[in-house]
């Protein structure tokens, strides 16, 4: 699953920018995941410029 | 096995610049980005049919340090003017200013009210720039402007015109950056420009040479940690867990990343001291796409009314091409004033929609962006403390270790910083090596 890290997160929306499924918005200035449209891509991990964005094993 | 001459760290428009001249000069350069995408801050990304900022609005065009700087180098890049744009808008559409009551002023008119008489904004500009009071590193923008005027709506202009070139304020830019951001966007008059199809295409110029002189750019990889041994760059340990090898390392990661890379224990604690006490550039930026345009025949749209919006660039005006067919967007620059983050957009929304009362009904598309934390606007604001010389030498503690990026010495106007630090990096590695050309220009 993807996971942010609110404190590192800085707002500059490049992961939503980029993201196809359009799953990732910033809410209230908050970085918010919509885990229904996610596809796990992991592309948003290389668009986040402050390493607030992993891809990490759920099992 | 040292396979490189040159290994660039980060694919700024700094760490691409600098890559781009030594390629040219027969040295083989290998530049690592951890991102998906090069040009860092100075690109743009496709969003709904339009070309979004990652943070830069325009390099200035032909005749701005970036400019000039390509154009050495051989990096080609088609720029639409001002001059482009018809008679009409060279220069003196440079900088409109307008109030909340919808009256617009030009660069040329007179300002009304302001009891100089006759005096338009750019005459106010010109007697700032030729005021001959003694300016230390210690004095501020307020104190030579008032030397000048002490009319408060041009000093609301002015902060304004501050806060779009530097993300600072009449109190906290120093008066000697203020003479260069004006001088510099004056020499631009009516080439002042946008490259055609946005910033990215100087990021992709740069890359055309880098890679035709045989130099290598690799995407998605990112740098753990610097080796170096004996106070020597010796290379660097990818994230994957491999190592690269190379004769000298160029760091354009920012002075933070700097550290955690070659880590504290290999730099000297005064040099770590100023690195961790720097004062960044907090900013955020709405950018819109719109139904029709808001902004008037101009550059940049001076709102001196608004708490937060700074300044107002349309890109659409210079360059339909980066939104879809009959649209057009902006983007509105806000130095932040805290981290409440929410009351800041707040108080810039009502920016626009007091210089702009139709906003609702022709937005689009919107995207709000916050720079700050580790990817503020800039790590070494242009302030007291963090100007001109002041500012880190491309020739880090570290030998072949240099850096370059807007950490580095000079001055001018927020991007446009960049290439002074390149043309200084590149002449401190001509010490080493005297073949190198190092571009010819002058800042």
């Amino acid at each position: 699953m993807i996971a942010i890290d609110r404190e590192k997160c800085c707002g500059c929306n490049y992961c939503a920018i980029m993201c196809a499924q359009e799953a990732l918005f910033y809410q209230d200035y908050d970085m918010e995941l919509d885990q229904n449209k996610c596809e796990l891509c992991g592309a948003c991990v290389y668009y986040c410029p402050s390493g607030a964005i992993q891809m990490i094993r759920s099992d | 096995m040292v396979e490189h001459d040159f290994i660039i760290i980060g694919s700024g428009i700094g760490g691409l610049m600098t890559a781009a001249a030594l390629s040219r000069d027969g040295k083989k350069v290998l530049v690592l980005e951890q991102l998906a995408f090069t040009g860092g801050r100075y690109t743009e990304i496709p969003y709904k049919g339009y070309e979004v900022t990652s943070g830069a609005w325009t390099s200035m065009g032909i005749k701005s340090h970036i400019g000039r700087f390509c154009e050495e180098v051989g990096a080609k890049v088609d720029y639409i003017t001002l001059r482009d744009k018809g008679e009409k808008h060279s220069p003196a559409s440079l900088f409109k200013v307008k109030f909340n009551n919808q009256q617009e002023i030009d660069f040329f008119r007179p300002l009304p009210g302001t009891g100089i008489d006759n005096e338009s904004y750019f005459q106010v500009l010109m007697n700032i720039l030729a005021k001959q009071t003694e300016i230390t590193p210690e004095t501020s923008a307020r104190e030579v402007i008032e030397a000048v005027t002490k009319d408060e709506t041009i000093h609301s202009i002015l902060n304004h015109m501050i806060g779009t070139a530097s993300g600072l304020t009449i109190d906290t830019l120093p008066a000697s950056e203020l003479k260069t951001v004006i001088g510099d966007v004056l020499k631009t008059g009516g080439k002042f420009g946008f490259a055609v199809g946005g910033t990215k295409n100087i990021i992709q110029a740069l890359e055309r040479v880098i890679l035709a002189h045989g130099g290598a750019i690799r995407t998605c990889v990112g740098v753990k940690s610097l080796i170096i041994e004996d106070n020597i760059a010796k290379g660097v340990e990818l994230e994957s867990g491999n190592n690269l090898y190379a004769k000298n390392i160029i760091h354009n990661g920012g002075a933070h990343q700097l550290v955690k890379l070659a880590k504290s224990k290999n730099l000297p604690n005064a040099y770590v001291k100023y690195i961790n006490h720097l004062k960044p550039v907090e900013c955020a930026a709405i950018i819109l796409g719109l139904d029709r345009p808001v902004t008037s025949g101009c550059a940049i749209t001076i709102p001196p009314d608004a708490e937060r919006a700074a300044g107002i660039f349309p890109p659409t005006f210079f360059d339909p091409g980066v939104a879809p067919p009959g649209k057009h967007m902006i983007d509105v620059f806000i130095p932040l004033q805290s981290h409440n983050i929410k009351k800041e957009m707040d108080l810039a929304w009502n920016d626009l929609y007091a210089l702009f009362p139709q906003l609702d009904s022709i937005i689009n598309m919107k995207m709000e962006m916050v720079f700050y934390k580790d990817w503020p606007g800039a790590e070494s604001a242009q302030t007291f403390g963090q100007i001109g010389d002041q500012r880190l030498d491309p020739l880090s503690p570290v030998d072949n270790l240099y850096l370059v990026g807007m950490d580095c010495k000079g001055s001018g106007v927020a991007g446009d910083l960049v290439p002074v630090t390149a043309h200084l990096c590149l002449t401190r590695i001509k010490e080493k090596y005297k073949e190198l050309k190092v571009p010819s220009i002058t800042f």
